[in-house]
């Protein structure tokens, strides 16, 4: 995704938060992205930048972060940026995409229903969206708050 | 003038759903379509006519709206097959009016370049820009008209002053329409919806000049409105409220209704000769008078219906009720088109189109005719008003409770039905609910007058024809031939009769089996059946008094309670009928709906009867 062009601005991201997926703490330079590119614990990751207001959003797959939420777990009132999807080519995903779900969109969970905490109304950008817990779970999360 | 053309150019309007389509469309063609402030309300094709300012002939077509273009839904792909053209005997329309809402340009913009990608022309229609602007979004316009590519409209499609800029550039646009030849919708994979959001979000990035976050009003009454405990307490409220203002507003006007009609009967049995006065009063005025009484109801019903509808407020009780219509195995969408039945199942079981999956649409439509239509409200109203005293329990006023009651069984027995169908019938996985919350708005005066109009004016109208010949009709056949034992001898008693076996053993009188023929027709019918037919009936005595008060004398409690058992259920509506088996396109499914609804109003009415003589001795 063209990370070898230009000079960006990366949202205020601290890399240094991130660890894999074995919770190895990853040490990297706030603005660089050398270390990354390494393999992490034997494996490379897929580094993923979608623009968003001011400047891009970095979307790390293939490693966990601390702050990686599944959409349907974060709390009334949490925020954070979509960062990914659980499948690439799910026709679910496909319908989340439609309504307007991308990569780097502000989310930020603004209800939940009663029973079992389902649905969930989410503001997506400047938009709401209602959901259930399950679909909400296709959508992957870095939290911001 | 460019009337020489051969024939009217075709401009059709295509975007996300909720953008203000078909409020566009009334504004230009002077049209009167339902509008409201939730997703999927336009679930038809729609055209209409009007001229450019150069006097141009135009046929606009108003389409369901659409996130993309794979058409899963009934609704979606009326739309996309409008479009591409793939409308047999039809050319594609010579101009896509792509609308966006200027509020949620950064989510929705992606589907404008999906919708552009087909290579038709098109102009987008920045919609609701009066809306973006108060939250204080900035969008630079020729900015996003060079990295789109195409003309870039604001709009404010409410007002005549906000449609007036498309109106002023139209006959331009018209006149240097390129020649293209559409390309095949782009096949919408993970890899190509992806590309599209990111070219769509830096786009974003270049042209929206000041961005604020979500509109303030709509976050702090969701979180009144959508608390988790809160706003199940007071959806049940506003319902509750509604069924009591029903009652209680309605009193005054339906007494005066009352006395009005009375009058007349009175002077229409002074005409000379009998039999004409018997025609008039018997006939057409106890026939008409007893359905237009609950005119007030009716008008209160809707105005609540559309302020909840116009509001924003009709997807957050979706919200709040979809884990219930989860478990019944429902889809979340099906919620709007069962609230809408509480209208009319007719509208209703068109709104079903929103839903993807064909097994969740049947079910829908199957329960749809259980929601308490306003068709019932007079036969409700009627039954309550004669056996259930105008007492309060508490601050409540028992009427309205008993009114609840029947809203609510047909409210539970949908969701009973609608289990056991998916179990067994309709059996498979239960669709997603994604659904967006639109902001919320004032209603709009003239649209809240308008739409409550045209209710008004189809209950007159259903009043004047199809209740007014039933109840010439029946006075006809309930009174000839004469003969010594009243309405038995005539034609109505003679049909009445082969059918009274079947209806004693839940309580009905020959006089209601009568009246439940023509009222097969519509609901509302068999309360002017009723109307006439105790009229013929009636002695002196009696006919001073209204149908609620005959009714007193006329039947027992237990027969009365049963008869409302029988309306909760009883498939009455012929309308209904067709339109289920248009929408099903199944003869199979549409007899199954009327027989298990036949049934259920037997077995209900039964049990109602059995129990309730029990209780009273």
């Amino acid at each position: 995704m063209g990370l070898d062009t230009g000079v960006r601005r990366y949202d205020g991201y601290k890399l240094r938060n991130y660890s894999d997926s074995n919770r190895n703490l990853v040490e990297a330079p706030a603005a660089g992205l050398s270390p990354l590119r390494r393999p992490v614990t034997g494996r490379s990751c897929v580094i993923t930048e979608m623009p968003v207001a001011n400047g891009s959003h970095l979307c790390f797959t293939d490693f966990m972060s601390t702050k990686r939420r599944k959409l349907n777990e974060l709390k009334r009132h949490e925020a954070g940026r979509v960062c990914g999807f659980a499948a690439h080519n799910d026709a679910m995903v496909i319908k989340l995409r439609e309504i307007g779900f991308a990569e780097g969109d502000e989310v930020e969970v603004l209800g939940r229903g009663l029973i079992g905490g389902t649905p969930i109304s989410v503001r997506l950008n400047q938009t709401v969206i209602a959901l259930r817990t399950r679909e909400a779970g296709l959508v992957e999360v870095d939290l911001t708050t | 003038m460019s009337n020489d053309t051969d024939r009217e150019l075709r401009l059709a309007m295509i975007g996300a759903p909720n953008t203000g389509k078909t409020t566009f469309f009334n504004g230009l063609t002077g049209g009167r379509a339902k509008t409201a402030n939730y997703p999927g309300v336009t679930v038809e094709r729609r055209t209409g006519h009007f001229h450019t300012l150069g006097g141009t002939a135009v046929e606009l077509i108003d389409l369901p709206g659409i996130y993309g273009l794979a058409g899963r839904t009934l609704d979606e792909r009326v739309a996309v097959d409008a479009i591409t053209g793939r409308i047999e005997g039809e050319t594609p329309p010579d101009l896509l009016l792509i609308f966006l809402d200027a509020t949620h340009l950064r989510t929705h913009l992606h589907s404008v370049l999906e919708l552009k990608a087909l290579g038709r022309p098109a102009v987008l229609i920045l919609n609701m820009m009066d809306l973006a602007e108060r939250d204080g979004t900035k969008i630079d316009i020729a900015a996003l008209e060079r990295a789109i590519g195409i003309p870039v409209i604001p709009s404010n499609a409410a007002r005549k002053s906000g449609r007036e800029a498309l109106v002023n550039r139209l006959d331009t646009l018209l006149e240097s329409l390129p020649k293209t030849t559409t390309t095949d919708p782009l096949s919408i994979d993970g890899t190509t919806i992806k590309a599209l959001q990111k070219e769509a979000r830096s786009i974003a990035n270049q042209v929206i000049l000041h961005e604020t976050g979500m509109n303030t009003l709509t976050r702090r009454l969701d979180g009144i409105f959508l608390h988790p405990l809160l706003g199940p307490v007071i959806l049940a409220a506003i319902l509750f409220l509604m069924f009591q203002a029903v009652y209680s507003w309605a009193n005054i006007p339906m007494d005066l209704i009352d006395s009005g009609f009375s009058q007349l009967y009175g002077l229409a049995k002074q005409i000379k000769p009998d039999m004409l006065a018997s025609f008039l009063a018997d006939g057409v005025i106890a026939g008409l008078g007893s359905v237009l009484i609950f005119l007030p109801q009716i008008i209160i019903l809707f105005g609540f219906i559309l302020l909840l509808e116009a509001s924003g407020y009709m997807s957050r009780a979706a919200f709040l009720m979809d884990e219930l219509m989860r478990r019944a195995g429902l889809n979340g969408r099906a919620f709007i088109p069962l609230l809408s039945s509480f209208a009319c199942a007719v509208p209703g079981i068109m709104a079903a189109r929103t839903i993807e999956s064909e097994r969740d649409r049947l079910t829908t439509i199957m329960v749809a005719p259980l929601m308490t239509c306003s068709a019932r409200l007079p036969v409700y109203t009627l039954i309550i008003a004669a056996f259930i005293p105008r007492e309060k329990i508490g601050m409540f006023n028992q009427q309205g409770l008993v009114m609840f009651a029947l809203y609510l069984a047909g409210i539970f027995s949908a969701l009973i039905v609608a289990y056991i169908l998916r179990k067994t019938v309709t059996k498979g996985e239960t669709q997603p609910l994604l659904m967006e919350l639109p902001s919320y708005k004032l209603p709009q005066v003239w649209d809240f007058a308008l739409g409550l109009w045209q209710r008004i004016w189809i209950f007159l109208r259903r009043a004047g024809t199809i209740i007014f010949s039933v109840a010439i009709g029946l006075w006809f056949l309930a009174s000839f031939p004469k003969g010594d034992n009243g309405i038995r001898d005539s034609f109505a008693g003679m049909i009445g009769s082969v059918l009274e076996p079947i209806f004693r053993p839940i309580g009905f009188n020959l006089e209601t089996v009568i009246a439940l023929v023509p009222g097969m027709a519509a609901r509302e019918v068999v309360v002017a059946a009723m109307g006439t037919v105790y009229a013929l009936q009636g002695n002196d005595e009696q006919i001073a008094g209204s149908l609620s008060q005959i009714l007193q004398s006329a039947w027992t409690l237990p027969s009365a309670l049963s008869f409302l058992a029988w309306y909760v259920f009883a498939p009455q509506c012929f309308s209904t009928i067709a339109m289920v088996r248009r929408e099903t396109n199944s003869l199979n499914w549409t007899l199954f709906m009327v027989g298990y609804l036949f049934a259920l109003a037997y077995i209900a009415a039964f049990i109602t009867y059995h129990v309730a003589l029990a209780f009273t001795g």
